[in-house]
């Protein structure tokens, strides 16, 4: 692999070009990883890939290590783990709130105390997940009111 | 990553609730003791102190209601359920538990109105304490992180 970088500062834009044989799935990683600096999120439903915009995430659900996005309307599949969306998304406003939850923070529509110290949040869709004790902590860090 | 409770959690939620009845009984016993002893097996040694057999019953009854709280307070038993049918499956347990121990163990005369009257009015007066209290804690907190999320919502929308 030959990574060439032109530092040009007549350059508008920066600008990204991979040239390769065919697209295998580390070239797709790559690319789903730079998108995501572009605010877009690649996953897939019925077998079509979508770039979706990141504001328009609500919440990512992790189900038998399987990622799922949620938007207002759909539902889509990721190939990214829930650690990798984690790192990679804190930046756009999203924290983990739960073993299988990343929230987006924007997206929330209230927050209520629950038993044992868990947080009730119901989201701009109207679902409502909660946080465990221990990410209930750093939501209330995050939020500042700890 | 569930923060695991281990059963020394439970066993200093018993003894939170043992200790605290124990004192209170004790002062109650240097307050009305002699007056009492009686009528009531709590205070048969006056104001000597609580006998050793009250303090085991009374050391069960804290089991049951640590219990009783694990069942009611905690989302391992019953997943889902609001705060409120919670607290009043809890009272209503605490209120038959205690009510048990009263008639089986003999903590004061069955058939006397007045204790009864009193044991309504100490666990009433203590419940709806609590409960303003928690509910007062509760709202308040509930307000802080609305406000919280409003000004996170607004830096971070300027910022993009």
């Amino acid at each position: 692999m030959k990574v060439e970088i032109i530092v040009d500062d007549k350059a508008d834009d920066l600008h990204i070009s991979v040239t390769c044989r065919q697209l295998t799935p580390e070239i797709e990683k790559l690319l789903e990883n730079l998108r995501m600096m572009n605010h877009q999120l690649t996953a897939r439903k019925h077998e079509e890939t979508y770039l979706l915009d990141i504001a328009e995430v609500i919440y990512i659900e992790s189900i038998d290590r399987k990622c799922f996005v949620y938007t207002a309307d759909e539902v889509y599949e990721t190939d990214f783990r829930l650690y990798e969306l984690e790192r990679q998304l804190e930046e756009f406003g999203f924290l983990r709130i739960s073993k299988s939850f990343l929230i987006h923070l924007q997206k929330v529509q209230s927050l209520k105390a629950d038993i044992n110290r868990k947080i009730r949040i119901t989201m701009s869709n109207g679902e409502q997940i909660i946080a465990s004790r221990q990410y209930a902590d750093e939501l209330k860090k995050r939020l500042g009111v700890m | 990553m569930e923060e695991k409770k281990t059963v020394f959690d439970y066993l200093a939620q018993v003894m939170i609730i043992f200790g605290f009845t124990m004192l209170m009984l004790n002062i109650f016993c240097l307050g009305f003791g002699d007056s009492a002893r009686d009528i009531s097996a709590i205070f048969a040694l006056g104001a000597q102190g609580i006998p050793a057999g009250i303090s085991f019953q009374f050391l069960c009854v804290s089991v049951l209601l640590t219990g009783a709280r694990y069942v009611f307070f905690t989302d391992r038993v019953i997943k889902k359920m609001s705060l409120w049918s919670r607290t009043v499956c809890m009272l209503t347990f605490a209120i038959i538990l205690i009510a048990a121990f009263i008639i089986l163990f003999h903590w004061f005369p069955v058939d006397m109105w007045q204790p009864w009257l009193m044991f309504f009015l100490c666990f009433g007066v203590c419940f709806v304490g609590s409960c303003a209290f928690v509910t007062l804690k509760e709202k308040t907190e509930n307000r802080r992180m609305e406000e919280a999320l409003r000004r996170l919502k607004e830096t971070e929308g300027k910022k993009k």
